[in-house]
């Protein structure tokens, strides 16, 4: 499994008429280890209050199996802090955590959620699991709760992950999508949803952890006619062989290394962007290629693309990349800007959440053009927004990016 | 036939933050006799801005002649005389 690239991907549909989602789904993944831990929570009920739960959980869950606390003792202290709903005289949010190890390792741990799917060769195959039990502690003024309730059961599984599988988990607003229709008057059930991504898989065996999950989501989204009854999430986690992405910008501080941009270029296997009207005319000079600017698509916004031979995707720079980053910074995972990516911003900033491993390779020299006082508006240092974008690259959307200066 | 006339708009940072922005649709802008024959195209940047002699931004060329601080009448203009000095020589 060494090289494997662990793609995380989630998507959620909120309970309808409710503004805030009452799940909650959290990564996190550690650079120095490579070690991922995920967790989905739903909470009690719907809107603000279970999104508190659902918060608090999630959070909690991931923080204990970070910090290698028994997953029992987690468990307790999950419940001994949630707020006890009134009505219900209990505390109460359901979790899934799935923690990868580094080697592939993978351990899942679940209470109140549909069990996970796991995906091998394509299909659905079984895992075993085994019991943990929790004792739900009596705490100070804590009201007596009934003796089913007392104890947690938790769904403790483990297993080695092969190249290319692909975990599923989801809260029960997938799998009870469809309640009270005729086709299914108890929702289409965890297997009728595995089914469907069973499907979906044989249909589009390279699809993203991130289309799966949007996928999923909208495929009980439909069963619900279109609103939702619960809130629907759904993460998946996709074992793969890393798509690679470079993104070339800015001419090389030396010029005498303008050529090794060029070969750069040249001989990175994976997909390239390059961001910048000056760097894409020195790459053009030094492969002897022709850069031609698309003046169609009149979204003024960011200035206009262009196509280069061996080349994806070509952009002005600075001012495209702040609008790649502030896309970044303010989007959910999950959403797509539309299928008719307007501008060359949303270009590039579909293509990096589509890569996994990106390299950026960020030319230095300065256009002294940029530093002019009565330019409008903010140009900023181009190392300053790939930094930024970088960042956010690595914490929100869990990539794997280096930065190289030249 | 009338010769052809190429307009070429940078479309460096530089230029489109100082207004080469409003050059883009150029194309529609020009007035009916001209459109017919004008050819607009970009330049992902002409290098002009890094020229400190080069003059104001933004910067087009009209048939290789460098026009800089361009606006949509400026260019328009700058065509028309281009579109005369071509004429005069065919007619010659």
């Amino acid at each position: 499994m060494i090289g494997a690239f662990v793609e995380v991907g989630y998507a959620q549909e909120n309970k309808r008429g409710q503004r805030v989602p009452g799940d909650t789904f959290i990564s996190q993944r550690d650079p120095a280890t490579g070690r991922v831990i995920s967790a989905l929570s739903d909470g009690l009920g719907s809107g603000i209050k279970a999104n508190v739960l659902a918060t608090l959980t999630a959070t909690m869950a991931l923080k204990g199996v970070a910090d290698g606390t028994p997953i029992e003792k987690t468990a307790q202290l999950i419940m001994r802090t949630l707020p006890v709903c009134r009505e219900r005289k209990i505390s109460y949010a359901t979790f899934s955590i799935v923690d990868i190890l580094s080697q592939g390792k993978v351990r899942i741990i679940e209470y109140g959620n549909p069990s996970f799917a796991l995906f091998r060769g394509g299909e659905s195959c079984k895992s075993e699991h085994r019991e943990l039990l929790a004792q739900r502690r009596k705490g100070r003024g804590r009201q007596e709760v009934p003796e089913s309730l007392a104890t947690l059961r938790l769904q403790y599984s483990e297993f080695q992950a092969a190249p290319f599988d692909r975990v599923v988990f989801f809260s029960d607003g997938v799998s009870q999508a469809g309640m009270g229709g005729r086709a299914h008057p108890f929702g289409w059930g965890r297997d009728g949803a595995v089914e469907r991504m069973q499907e979906i898989l044989g249909e589009n065996p390279g699809v993203s952890a991130r289309e799966l999950a949007r996928l999923t989501v909208q495929e009980a989204l439909i069963r619900d006619g279109y609103s939702a009854k619960d809130d629907i999430s759904c993460g998946v986690i996709y074992f793969r062989e890393p798509r690679q992405l470079l993104v070339l910008t800015g001419p090389p501080f030396d010029k005498g290394r303008d050529s090794e941009a060029g070969r750069i270029v040249e001989e990175f296997k994976g997909r390239k962007i390059i961001a910048g009207g000056t760097t894409a005319n020195l790459v053009a000079r030094e492969l002897g290629r022709s850069v031609v600017v698309d003046l169609h698509r009149l979204d003024k916004s960011v200035p206009p693309g262009a196509t280069m031979e061996g080349v994806d995707l070509v952009t002005e720079g600075i001012i495209t990349l702040g609008h790649v980053a502030s896309t970044l910074e303010s989007r959910a995972d999950g959403s797509r800007s539309s299928l008719l990516l307007s501008n060359p911003a949303d270009q590039v900033v579909e293509m990096l959440l589509e890569s996994d491993s990106i390299r950026f390779v960020v030319g230095t020299r300065i256009n002294e053009a940029h530093q002019d006082p009565s330019m409008p508006g903010d140009l900023e240092i181009r190392r300053n927004v790939v930094k930024r974008i970088a960042r956010i690259l690595e914490d929100k959307y869990l990539k794997d990016v280096t930065i190289d200066l030249i | 036939m009338d010769k052809r006339i190429r307009v070429t708009v940078c479309c460096g940072t530089a230029c489109y933050v100082l207004g080469g922005s409003d050059l883009l649709d150029l194309g529609e802008k020009l007035p009916p006799e001209l459109r017919s024959r004008v050819d607009v195209d970009g330049e992902p940047c002409l290098g002009l801005c890094k020229d400190s002699k080069a003059g104001a931004r933004p910067f087009v060329k009209i048939d290789g002649a460098v026009l800089q601080g361009a606006s949509i009448s400026s260019v328009i203009d700058a065509v028309r005389s281009r579109a005369e000095i071509l004429d005069r020589g065919a007619l010659a």
